[in-house]
């Protein structure tokens, strides 16, 4: 075989290649997109439309009463816009409180050298590995002792004193900070708390967003401890509430998947526009030193 | 006060609200419920563990015993296939990432994943529609001819769907990290064994593969840890299927940590209680725990660092 052939045949193996690369990830994102399409559609279904004739690729007349209907009152008790209230008012003020403390224990380890600091860290990564199930009855124990059951705390409270992931990130993060910065502040005259409150966590915005945000998803998204711990409808974050409303509306096709649109919605618009740091708080959590 | 203990004091407060927590939140109760699994708790009320009483290792005796834990370990370790799935897809789409420009790349990184941060009770909704009797799958079985398949009372339907479920919905988690360890490997590597011939398959496999090993080593270690106490999908997907689906068509849909769950907070009286759900859950960690061992054991085989 000559060389000019080998180098043609070379190009079409390359060209083929190609192909196949946009091939494959055209076929992935379709499947990753064909559910929500599948409950976009269905959600602008009329309903009697969805009893009798099953899925349909394309609504035959375009019916907004499934939306229509997370917005009215019902008779059960169970509103999503309250709903959705509730989990924001549960779930921002853990994470910004979260944040803080997490980012404080961050600084201590990553720039303090007092003594015990490698022990502590590592208990700490050893909880990180401890799988969460062992501690799900005896927590429970605890929060009926303390009287919590039916209220916000155990939603609440546990995540205040900071995430361990949170303070791993973290701690990455700061030590990536020079340390003439934080000597030069103390040469200023600060103290340990105020330079990590003025100099340090200005300069960790971008990382703070990061953890921030999959720290809210994980809240917005939490299932498990609210069904454990709430029972009073009116208190339901909005995952209960969607869960609770299949019950209700089990016969109500377009309405059910209308509520799990709207309840989608909003972390996806979040995650569409600030993507990178999403990204870069993922790609971290895998890198260990 | 000296300097040296000003510094140790001021650490210490520095991350004592979060030594808190954990001690609170994780240490304790894992004192305390390697105390309950040897009692004879039923209920979770405030006043159950001052009432505490201890049998000894009764409920051990009893759980090794129940055929429907086999069950739920066999359901449980099932299930934890999507991992190696989700890590060869993963890999994969990382992979062909790579290829390509920037703009692309952000569209298809951005799609693949998005049912990351989809909430599950939402996707567990849209899935059950899409493999209803009268779904979106079954309408193309019976367009083609075919007869409609009920998916998810199908004993042997069940866990496949889950399965692809599961991976569907983590598979974005894999192929960042993996993309973000494909990008620190060493280019004049991969340039070398290609001047000296190496193909495409074996310039991957030789120098690729080794190079993200320590990814794959946190994902498989990370990913047996949650694989294995799997359990939301479960519990929510089961709920939905009503009466007589308590553990999903024919048992297939009970995994360790559901029945734990059941046992501690729905069922108490007939399964047993908390105290034997302690005791499951101390099995449980102990089985990870020894999975990890055994996974940090072997990591000197073929992880490399460099």
């Amino acid at each position: 075989m000559t060389d000019a052939r080998k180098k043609q045949l070379s190009r079409y193996a390359e060209r083929a290649y190609q192909v196949a690369t946009y091939a494959l990830l055209t076929l992935f994102a379709l499947l990753v997109l064909l559910p929500f399409y599948v409950i976009l559609v269905t959600s602008l279904r009329e309903q009697y439309d969805t009893m009798l004739n099953g899925f349909a690729w394309w609504p035959k007349v375009f019916d907004w009463a499934g939306y229509a209907s997370i917005f009215k009152p019902s008779l059960y008790a169970i509103s999503i816009p309250r709903a959705f209230l509730v989990t924001l008012l549960t779930v921002i003020p853990t994470v910004l409180v979260g944040l803080f403390f997490s980012s404080l224990a961050a600084f201590a380890f990553a720039k303090t050298k007092f003594r015990g600091n490698a022990i502590a860290f590592s208990v700490l990564l050893f909880t990180m590995m401890i799988p969460g199930t062992i501690t799900m009855v005896p927590q429970s124990l605890m929060y009926a002792g303390l009287g919590w059951f039916n209220t916000f705390a155990p939603i609440m409270v546990p995540g205040m004193f900071g995430s361990a992931t949170c303070v791993f990130f973290m701690r990455q993060f700061i030590k990536g900070i020079p340390n003439d910065l934080i000597e030069a502040a103390e040469i200023d005259g600060l103290g340990r708390f105020r330079t990590f409150l003025y100099i340090i966590l200005p300069l960790c915005v971008p990382a703070l967003i990061s953890q921030g945000l999959l720290w809210f998803i994980a809240g917005y998204n939490d299932y498990l401890t609210p069904l454990i711990y709430i029972s009073d409808l009116k208190m339901y974050p909005l995952q209960l509430a969607l869960a609770q409303f299949r019950g209700q509306f089990a016969t109500n096709i377009p309405s059910l998947m209308a509520s799990s649109v709207i309840t989608m919605l909003p972390l996806l618009i979040i995650y569409l526009t600030m993507q990178k740091y999403f990204i870069q708080g993922i790609a971290v959590s895998g890198m260990k030193d | 006060m000296t300097r040296r203990m000003r510094t140790d004091i001021g650490g210490w407060l520095m991350i004592l609200p979060q030594m808190i927590g954990i001690a609170v939140f994780s240490l304790i109760p894992i004192a305390m419920a390697i105390l309950i699994s040897f009692s004879d708790m039923l209920y979770v009320q405030s006043d159950s563990f001052a009432a505490l009483h201890l049998i000894g290792f009764a409920h051990f005796g009893d759980i090794l015993t129940d055929p429907l834990f086999w069950r739920a370990v066999l359901n449980t370790f099932i299930a934890a296939l999507c991992v190696p799935i989700q890590m060869a897809f993963g890999l994969l789409i990382a992979v062909l990432l790579k290829r390509l420009g920037k703009r692309l790349k952000q569209f298809f990184r951005a799609v693949l994943f998005i049912p990351y941060v989809s909430s599950m009770v939402a996707v567990v909704f849209m899935w059950q529609y899409i493999f209803e009797p009268t779904g979106a799958i079954n309408s193309i079985v019976t367009a083609m001819g075919g007869e409609a398949v009920r998916f998810l009372t199908d004993p042997n339907w069940f866990m496949p769907c889950l399965i692809l479920m599961m991976t569907w919905s983590g598979i974005g988690y894999y192929i960042i990290l993996y993309e973000a360890a494909l990008t620190n490997v060493n280019q004049s590597c991969i340039e070398a064994a290609e001047l000296d011939g190496a193909g495409r398959m074996r310039r991957f496999f030789s120098i690729v593969v080794p190079a993200i090993s320590p990814t794959t080593f946190y994902l498989l270690v990370m990913g047996i840890i949650n694989g294995l106490q799997v359990f939301t999908w479960f519990q929510i997907i089961c709920a939905n299927l009503g009466d007589g689906f308590l553990w999903g068509p024919n048992n297939t849909g009970i995994t360790i940590v559901y029945y734990i769950y059941q046992m501690a907070y729905v069922n108490q009286f007939g399964m047993g209680g908390a105290g034997r759900a302690c005791a499951m859950s101390v099995l449980l960690v102990m089985i990870i725990g020894i999975l990890t061992a055994v996974n940090f054991l072997f990591q000197k085989r073929w992880v490399h660092y460099d």
